[in-house]
């Protein structure tokens, strides 16, 4: 195989750089731009396999969480995710355990670090929930910094008894007060604009006490002894640009106009699938 | 002009440090700036910094921009945004100049440069097919047809 023709130097050559710097050039793309550039070349292979590369894809805190032993933190990011903690084939699908309660501990939420869309739903029997309520169903979330995407993205929200379309109202919400701006060539930095939404524009999230944001995604009506399934949607699948730091916490439900004695003083999270196609994710262990 | 003892020197004289590029010209660059350089540090730690340092790998033309991009990195008072429209200005420049700028900055150890120059390679990289990597940078080395299915098949998940 004599190719070596050296067929003119018009060009740029990636040849002189060592392999350190090709890798460092790589821990800029994305896992899936690693996998598919490692058949380059040799010198692109190790490169796109090293460490270097994907501890850069990993969660910047992911050593405490993960036990378990992996040749290469390539092996160690796929074996993330084949368990639920970070989900395979550039898909995730996780589920919370129907967790009750008002304190939020960080090993219940999780976070998506960079996502190009996103689909989350939840069902909860109206059995678990008090007769003759109005409930309303919110997403609970952070934004962890530097975060952006978002403020131009409308999600799709709604809540409603399943098969009941008429009573299932649907809208549009955007996730983020604050329009960010960034440029590819520093990530560190980033300044936020806040937008001003009029007070009570229910397009844009409220901050709680306790810190998260929350949305409401609809409310509705339970009856005396009805059994249904109630639905709760928030979906965006538009694939045209990826969004930076979303901590996830969960669908929320509680009773709008302070029906004390609904069920479980008020509140209780949802279990729910969320799909994503994501770059980098993850949900820290239980354990 | 820094003849005899004169009148009035300024409070604290700037060290000045001086670096030799491959093909012999020299740069002066202030002590403070050059300590952005993890290996420009090393030496002036040990005291190796007060002949001129030859720097064999990286050439006149590129080693101005390097104690340029220093100097502007060392200024104080500098506001994020307008250093940020500064380093985008820096970086507009061919990939044959940005490679050099990642050995330049890998050899002296500048991970702000390092980061800049690799973060815009990156960029442009991001989404492309192994073919148009090869076209675009003159990549020869590439593997046998049945070499290149088995590194596909080890990554099947990135061509789904």
């Amino acid at each position: 195989m004599a190719v070596t023709k050296a067929k003119g130097r018009d060009g740029p050559d990636f040849s002189v750089l060592p392999e350190g710097c090709i890798a460092r050039v790589i821990s800029f793309t994305s896992p899936p731009d690693a996998c598919r550039l490692a058949s380059v070349s040799s010198i692109f292979k190790s490169a796109c396999d090293s460490d270097a590369v994907w501890a850069s894809f990993l969660p910047p805190d992911w050593r405490p969480m993960v036990s378990r032993s992996a040749s290469s933190l390539k092996e160690l990011y796929f074996s993330l995710c084949d368990h639920p903690v970070l989900v395979g084939d550039g898909k995730m699908s996780f589920h919370w355990t129907g967790t009750v309660g008002r304190n939020v501990s960080f090993a219940e939420v999780a976070e998506l670090i960079k996502i190009m869309w996103l689909e989350i739903r939840g069902t909860i029997s109206s059995r678990m929930l008090s007769p003759r309520t109005l409930y309303a169903a919110y997403l609970v979330y952070k934004l962890t910094r530097p975060f952006h995407g978002f403020e131009i993205r409308r999600f799709e929200v709604g809540a409603g008894f399943a098969g009941d379309e008429v009573g299932k109202r649907e809208r549009d919400v955007y996730l983020s007060r604050f329009k960010s701006s960034t440029a590819l060539v520093s990530r560190r930095r980033c300044g936020y604009v806040p937008l001003a939404p009029d007070e009570g524009d229910e397009s844009y999230p409220k901050e709680r006490q306790d810190g998260w944001l929350e949305i409401e995604l609809g409310e509705f009506m339970t009856k005396d002894g009805q059994d249904g399934e109630v639905e709760m949607s928030v979906v965006d699948t538009r694939n045209d640009r990826r969004m930076v730091g979303l901590l996830l916490e969960g669908i929320e439900i509680r009773p709008k106009g302070g029906n004390r004695g609904a069920f479980m003083h008020g509140m209780c999270k949802v279990p729910c699938t969320v799909s994503s196609f994501f770059w980098v994710c993850y949900v820290p262990s239980l354990d | 002009m820094s003849s005899s003892s004169s009148s009035s020197l300024p409070p604290c004289p700037k060290k000045m440090i001086t670096l030799k590029s491959s093909d012999g010209e020299t740069f002066q660059i202030e002590e403070t700036a050059a300590l952005q350089s993890k290996t420009l540090e090393n030496m002036i730690d040990e005291n190796c910094a007060s002949t001129p340092i030859p720097l064999r790998s990286i050439n006149g033309k590129i080693l101005a921009k390097v104690v340029e991009f220093c100097n502007k990195h060392a200024e104080v008072g500098v506001d994020a945004e307008s250093l940020h429209a500064w380093d985008a200005e820096f970086v507009n420049v061919e990939y044959t100049t940005l490679f050099d700028y990642i050995l330049a900055a890998n050899f002296l150890e500048i991970p702000t440069l390092l980061d800049l120059a690799s973060g815009v390679v990156g960029d442009m990289i991001k989404g492309k097919t192994p073919d148009e990597i090869r076209k675009m940078f003159n990549i020869n080395d590439a593997f046998s047809p049945e070499e290149e299915e088995e590194v596909r098949r080890a990554n099947q998940w990135a061509f789904e």
